[in-house]
């Protein structure tokens, strides 16, 4: 039996069992945990993959997730190469342009992480001389260049947010600021060398994206979706299950929970599983 | 019929014109030695007789077959015409037996062992055989004389046209090229042999032929031409050329 | 960087390595691309009438004066364009091999060109076609020629295929971003290895071109240049 669901599994997984649904290809930069990343096996799991997962079961399509460079996702979709990408975009209207957005499905503030011990707070970063990193083309970026940059503070643009936490330690800048959740996942894996020195209320909001216009009218189904999985409660567990936990435990859970959501397609006991299976 | 025929050729590079209107015929098994200063369009001849230059007029026969028609098989022509350079342009990337097959392999058509068969007994012809797996670079400038000569005999040609072959060579290896040379002569090979030896010249040439400024100034048999030249500029010339190069050879 | 930290890189060490796999799987698809595209630009820059060989110097022009991630997304998102779906390898794989092509064709015209021109006339007068000298006299002296070059470019292209994750290849450094994803720790030995595993892989390619090339010797050939 469990052999059997392995294959199945894997074939869901992998290839996508042809059932003779429609399928479209979701986009996303696979290396932003919790939001999406790549477990020890292999597997794409994280909140924004697993959300687009629940809604392809609720609303009767098929998808295939496809890593690709953040930079890349909007012209990819804008080519056809792919039709929604999830990968923890902010709503923008500079990006309203090119693409369509679903509804606002996060709230992300942003966060600066400073080294223990320095005793920073918000107000003594944003004064001049400080140095401050963050990751290229992020809100982050966006945020202190636009509030903190014009009272005399240097930003250090990094190309990865690893790199700015490495440079961070090495002394070179005196805090990095990212959204909440990274920045609480850098605190946590350093644990006793970084601190969290307070978080920035930006108002920032992730979106789904789309193709100008919709052609393949995806986003009410999306919407529809995420209204959904709001009004079952699984929302909140998957919140649970993916924003806290320790990031092996969670792809152990995953591993455990995915077929309810793959073959048993039932979203609501699958975010159940998860959330029990973290806590364990 | 002669074995070949070259009338009336002109060949002109830029402002210069090497060859005025030059023609002459060679009879089966001759030998004709040409003679004349530099620059005075002797390779040019050599090379417009088998179009590896274009003339820009001027017709020229390989027995009844006019090498210069239109649409001339000029591939089946040259392999019917061994040519011998100046410095030797071996193959660099060849030993000598694969310099000699090449032809055989890939004009003639010929199966390997066959080729390599009748490709050693040319190399044994000119005293080479020993140096078969010898690369160009490994031989002396003589030896790739020889080679070139072999590779050449190989394809069985109906006249073989030599450009100056011993002038690239240092003075004791002119012996064993000349030597290979005057044996082919003996066994009635065709040739036309460009060059300032006059040893040979006048040992081997059935006829001479002197050249200068694009014109044949004067041809005949070598005890003619040697001893009582029509034209003073022949006497002139052979005098200069002799007293140059010496007569050995 | 303890001892601690790099125990926890072996047992990413299977993922980099199929990474890897991938980046050698484009570079053995670019560089036979190059190689075959390459030699034929060279040879029509060479000996093909003038305006083909113009147009053959106009296409290395292009393709060595426009940066590699240019090239990837020009072809990734190009094709598009026509209607044509091409997989991210592919694109890649054409994008870079048609670069390195435009970079193997100067090698081999420097080649080319350095084959005395006698030894053409040599060929010419024993019969052979104008294709058959090239073919066989100057070509395989010019290969021969060429191999300290190639092993230059193959280094250099080896590099080049980390750029394929630019549209969306999962290659050795993406497998790398993977892991540091979920550990940010691992940032400066996981990418240590990864130049480490290129360093190997050079060498060793570097080391399989120099052998070919002693095989290959042939006296007199590989001074003159």
């Amino acid at each position: 039996m469990r052999a059997i669901g392995a294959v199945v599994l894997a074939a869901v997984l992998f290839g996508g069992l042809a059932l003779g649904q429609e399928k479209y290809v979701v986009l996303s930069d696979i290396a932003w945990a919790p939001f999406e990343w790549v477990s020890q096996k292999g597997f794409y799991l994280g909140f924004d993959l697993d959300v687009m997962r629940a809604i392809a079961v609720l609303e009767g399509y098929e998808i295939e997730i496809r890593d690709t460079p953040f930079d890349s996702i909007i012209p990819a979709i804008s080519a056809g190469k792919g039709d929604i990408g999830a990968s923890g975009f902010t709503i923008t209207e500079e990006r309203a342009q090119v693409i369509s957005f679903s509804v606002a499905y996060w709230e992300a503030n942003q966060a600066a992480v400073v080294r223990a011990g320095s005793g920073l707070t918000l107000e003594q970063l944003g004064a001049k001389g400080r140095k401050v990193g963050a990751q290229r083309g992020t809100t982050g970026a966006f945020w202190v260049e636009d509030n903190w940059v014009p009272k005399g503070v240097t930003l250090v643009e990094y190309e990865t947010y690893p790199e700015a936490i490495l440079d961070l330690l090495a002394g070179r800048i005196e805090a990095v600021v990212a959204d909440v959740d990274p920045s609480k996942m850098a605190v946590a894996q350093y644990k006793g060398k970084l601190e969290l020195a307070g978080v920035i209320e930006t108002g920032e909001r992730y979106g789904f994206v789309v193709r100008k216009g919709d052609p393949k009218g995806l986003l009410p189904r999306i919407e529809r979706g995420i209204a959904k999985l709001k009004a079952s409660g699984a929302w909140d567990l998957l919140i649970q299950a993916y924003f806290g936990p320790a990031l092996g435990k969670i792809e152990a859970a995953w591993e455990k929970c995915i077929p309810i959501l793959l073959v048993e397609k039932d979203p609501l006991r699958y975010a159940q599983c998860l959330v029990a299976e973290v806590n364990k | 019929m002669p074995l070949l025929r070259v009338e009336d050729l002109h060949k002109r590079y830029g402002h210069e014109e090497v060859l005025k209107g030059v023609s002459l015929t060679l009879e089966p098994g001759e030998t004709k030695v040409v003679i004349g200063p530099s620059g005075t369009g002797k390779s040019t001849l050599l090379r417009c007789i088998n179009r590896l230059t274009e003339p820009d007029r001027g017709r020229v026969w390989l027995g009844d077959l006019e090498v210069t028609a239109r649409g001339a098989d000029l591939n089946k022509i040259r392999a019917q015409i061994g040519f011998v350079f100046q410095d030797f342009n071996l193959f660099t990337h060849l030993t000598a037996l694969d310099n000699v097959r090449l032809g055989l392999l890939k004009v003639r058509r010929m199966g390997r062992r066959e080729a390599t068969e009748r490709a050693m007994a040319e190399l044994e012809r000119v005293g080479l055989k020993a140096k078969a797996s010898a690369y160009p670079a490994q031989l002396s400038g003589g030896q790739q004389q020889r080679v070139s000569i072999a590779r050449a005999l190989a394809m069985d040609p109906k006249l073989i046209l030599f450009d100056e072959p011993t002038s690239a060579l240092d003075p004791e290896l002119i012996g064993e090229v000349l030597s290979v040379m005057i044996e082919l002569a003996r066994e009635g090979m065709t040739m036309i042999v460009v060059t300032h030896e006059m040893g040979f010249a006048r040992s081997v040439a059935d006829e001479i032929v002197f050249m200068e400024g694009g014109v044949i100034v004067e041809q005949g048999p070598p005890e003619v031409l040697f001893r009582s030249p029509k034209v003073p500029r022949t006497g002139e010339f052979l005098r200069k050329i002799s007293e140059l190069y010496g007569e050995a050879g | 960087m303890d001892l601690e930290t790099w125990a926890k890189v072996v047992p990413e060490l299977p993922k980099l390595l199929q990474g890897l796999l991938v980046n050698v799987e484009i570079l053995l698809g670019l560089i036979s691309l190059g190689f075959v595209v390459g030699v034929g630009a060279a040879l029509l820059e060479v000996y093909a009438p003038r305006p083909v060989g113009f147009l053959a110097s106009a296409y290395t022009w292009f393709f060595r004066g426009v940066p590699e991630i240019v090239l990837l997304f020009l072809f990734y998102f190009g094709f598009d364009q026509f209607g044509i779906k091409i997989s991210a390898f592919l694109a890649a794989v054409l994008a870079l091999g048609f670069r390195s092509s435009a970079y193997q064709a100067q090698i081999f015209r420097g080649a080319l060109l350095s084959i005395p021109a006698g030894q053409v006339m040599a060929a010419r007068a024993l019969g052979l076609s104008r294709l058959g000298a090239i073919r066989y006299v100057v070509l395989p002296q010019a290969l021969r020629l060429s191999l300290a070059g190639w092993s230059n470019e193959f280094s250099s292209v080896l590099k080049d295929t980390t750029l394929a994750w630019g549209i969306g290849v999962v290659e050795v450094t993406r497998q790398a971003s993977y892991i540091r994803a979920t550990d940010f720790t691992l940032t400066l030995p996981l990418y240590l290895t990864v130049a480490l595993l290129f360093l190997v892989l050079t060498y060793a390619g570097n080391f399989a071109i120099g052998m070919a090339e002693k095989r290959l010797r042939v006296p007199g050939l590989e001074g003159r240049r």
